[in-house]
């Protein structure tokens, strides 16, 4: 018995099958319209060069949030901030709303050639301390909870260091804090890397170039059987249209400010400085210990991007006496994507902010 | 829709008519005779070739990964329809191997999205053709007026060299890692014989091998060999960009055009200025609210000055 036995009439019926699916799902796809990104309604608060800051209106039946504490999401540089809002049964952010928080984003945009020189304090001291200081003056309150993901979750530990003040709360989402753990594929490929060489030649470092870098993470399953099984997945309108948010999402990356780039992968991947409380920010040396206030710490199980050893390297850091960490079996994309993670992640943040 | 023709029953029937005559016709030659031609590509190309224009550009990009993945997955599939393992003259591993083995494409996207120059030129054979006459052509030394330029011209040269060098050791990683992982799906393969299990659908072979080549990758491109060559890939194709544009630079200011040593100047002003701005918002800022405490707190002050300066008028 041979142990590859493709028998021609089953490959032909196989054939048969995949074309009947890919006629199906053209025609599904040419009927999915315009792709939305970013579903809850919401206003714009205070903008200033390419950053915009929201505020997510209440949804029914919640019209006014139960915690009066303002929550703002520092979001990554790398990719856009829709991914928290994405469609109508997988948006944290209609989660958190439906949690009763009052919910704010900074929306980065996409820097240009007027933003290479944008420096890391000028992201940490500068944009987001006016985030927080708008925010914090519309509501009369000296302090507000601050929810960063992924590298807004580096962004923000580092910002919660340097003005404690004016945090109440600190959430990190899927945030490496030791950059250099023995699975962080991203980290290991940096090493070698002379980034002052980088810089200096592209200037803003091209989000394609960050594109391909993440499929090529996964190259054999992203650039290749994802597409394959991708007919499989079409079966409704509804899940094709989905499929069209996830795949514009993947591949809308903004150029990275070309000084911040330099910074953040010197100081944070190559010399792992934020665990090391190293991290100079315009001449302010960022401790983990001078943050104080509670800190919850989500992190995916299957995370490849930012494996968990890389986020659970905070317990301890920090000088909180209120450390939770949650731990969502899923991947990097799913912890604020998925069905079980919309069940679990936004509830858990809800009821650990109420309660404190 | 564009082109609502391709889209009924016929194009579908036409295929499904086609594979039960090609599977009857190979079921009556026996294993490894029949040569399909690729019918079922060349209509797939056709239909895709007539409906890309009406698409929009998302879902063109999308469905051309997906016909291009499938094309190869059937060609790959055909040829297993038609022979066996252990088959003689049917060397199965290395059919997968080039169907599926090549992530040249990656390497590709990776370095293409900034290259300097364009991809082609940068192929072993491309750059052995041109390196002997450009190695005489810069074996001399620079002289008279033009020796800057000469100079600079035998650094690019030097520097596009060795961008060839890390990418031609990058590739043959790449290579070898696809070979590695051939030998990881036999033993995946070897591994469900062993269990009485056997392989009967293109899409179940083609996803043992995305497996199998995943789990090897993952692990070789963890190794401090491959952090080294990545990072000298990317490291002599920046070293390549820097000079050109050095290069370019001298020549538009020769032409009195904007160079990007003059575009860089203007960003860094620019970022100053953006600088200032802010600083003196935020001095007004403060000043507008320290302003109200100050008129509250001022008018005393003022009376007590005032009813002294009086009493020492009466006095």
């Amino acid at each position: 018995m041979s142990p590859i036995d493709i028998k021609p009439e089953k490959l032909a019926e196989e054939v048969a099958d995949y074309s009947h699916k890919l006629q199906a799902g053209v025609e599904r796809l040419f009927n999915v319209g315009e792709v939305e990104s970013g579903v809850s309604p919401r206003e714009v608060i205070y903008q200033e060069d390419k950053l915009t800051l929201y505020r997510y209106l209440p949804v029914p039946p919640v019209e006014e949030p139960v915690n009066k504490a303002p929550l703002l999401i520092v979001y990554a540089l790398v990719n856009r901030p829709y991914m928290t809002d994405i469609q109508e049964d997988r948006s944290t952010i209609k989660s958190l709303l439906a949690a009763g928080q009052t919910v704010y984003l900074i929306d980065w945009g996409y820097p240009d050639s007027t933003d290479r020189l944008l420096t890391l304090d000028d992201y940490v001291n500068g944009y987001i301390d006016r985030c927080v200081d708008q925010v914090c003056q519309r509501h009369g309150v000296d302090r507000l909870n601050l929810l960063g993901i992924c590298q807004g979750g580096a962004l923000s530990l580092c910002y919660t260091a340097l003005h404690q003040d004016k945090i109440r709360n600190l959430i990190t989402m899927v945030t490496p804090v030791d950059f250099q753990t023995p699975d962080n594929m991203l980290s290991a490929w940096v090493q070698h890397l002379d980034v002052d060489l980088l810089v200096d030649a592209q200037g803003n470092i091209p989000g394609e170039f960050l594109n391909w870098t993440f499929l090529a993470l996964k190259p054999f399953s992203l650039g290749g059987q994802k597409y394959v099984h991708l007919l499989d997945s079409l079966d409704d309108d509804e899940r094709a249209k989905n499929f069209m948010r996830m795949e514009k999402w993947i591949f809308d990356s903004p150029d990275q400010a070309g000084e911040t780039f330099r910074q953040f992968i010197k100081q944070f991947y190559q010399q792992n400085a934020l665990i090391n409380d190293a991290v100079d920010l315009g001449g302010q040396r960022v401790r983990l210990k001078q943050i104080t206030c509670p800190v919850l710490n989500i992190y995916g199980e299957q995370d490849h991007l930012v494996p968990p050893a890389a986020s659970k390297a905070l317990k301890g850091r920090t000088a909180t006496r209120d450390y939770t960490e949650v731990a969502f079996p899923g991947g990097h994309i799913g912890v604020y994507v998925s069905g079980k993670a919309q069940a679990l992640i936004p509830p858990t943040i809800g009821d650990w902010l109420d309660q404190r | 829709m564009g082109e609502p023709e391709f889209f009924n029953e016929e194009w579908l029937a036409a295929q499904q008519a086609f594979w039960r005559a090609w599977s009857e016709k190979v079921e009556q030659a026996g294993s490894g005779s029949v040569d399909s031609g690729d019918p079922w590509e060349a209509l797939l190309d056709q239909w895709w070739q007539r409906l890309t224009p009406a698409a929009p550009a998302l879902m063109k990009e999308l469905l051309g990964k997906t016909v291009s993945q499938a094309k190869q997955l059937f060609q790959l599939a055909e040829l297993f329809a038609q022979n066996r393992p252990g088959d003689e003259g049917f060397d199965w591993q290395a059919a997968i191997q080039e169907t599926f083995g090549d992530l040249r494409g990656i390497i590709a996207g990776m370095t293409g999205t900034m290259n300097p120059i364009p991809e082609d030129m940068l192929s072993e054979s491309g750059i052995e053709q041109s390196s002997a006459y450009l190695q005489r052509l810069f074996a001399f030394p620079g002289l008279g007026l033009g020796h800057r330029s000469q100079a600079q011209q035998r650094e690019l040269f030097s520097r596009l060299m060795a961008y060839q060098k890390a990418r031609m050791a990058y590739e043959h990683f790449i290579v070898d890692l696809g070979q590695r992982a051939v030998t990881g799906l036999q033993e995946k393969v070897a591994d469900i014989e062993s269990q009485g299990r056997q392989i009967e659908s293109a899409r179940m072979l083609y996803d043992l091998w995305v497996e199998v080549s995943e789990s090897v990758y993952a692990e070789e491109v963890m190794t401090p060999e491959y952090v080294k060559l990545y990072g000298e890939l990317i490291n002599s194709q920046m070293a390549v960009k820097v000079q050109m544009r050095s290069m370019l630079d001298d020549a538009f200011t020769l032409l009195g055009m904007p160079t990007t040593r003059d575009f860089r100047a203007l960003e860094q002003r620019a970022y100053d200025d953006r600088k200032a701005i802010r600083a003196l918002q935020a001095e007004m800022a403060l000043s507008k609210q320290v302003s109200p405490k100050r008129a509250v707190a001022t008018p005393p002050k003022k009376k007590t000055v005032r009813k002294k300066s009086a009493k020492r008028k009466d006095d």
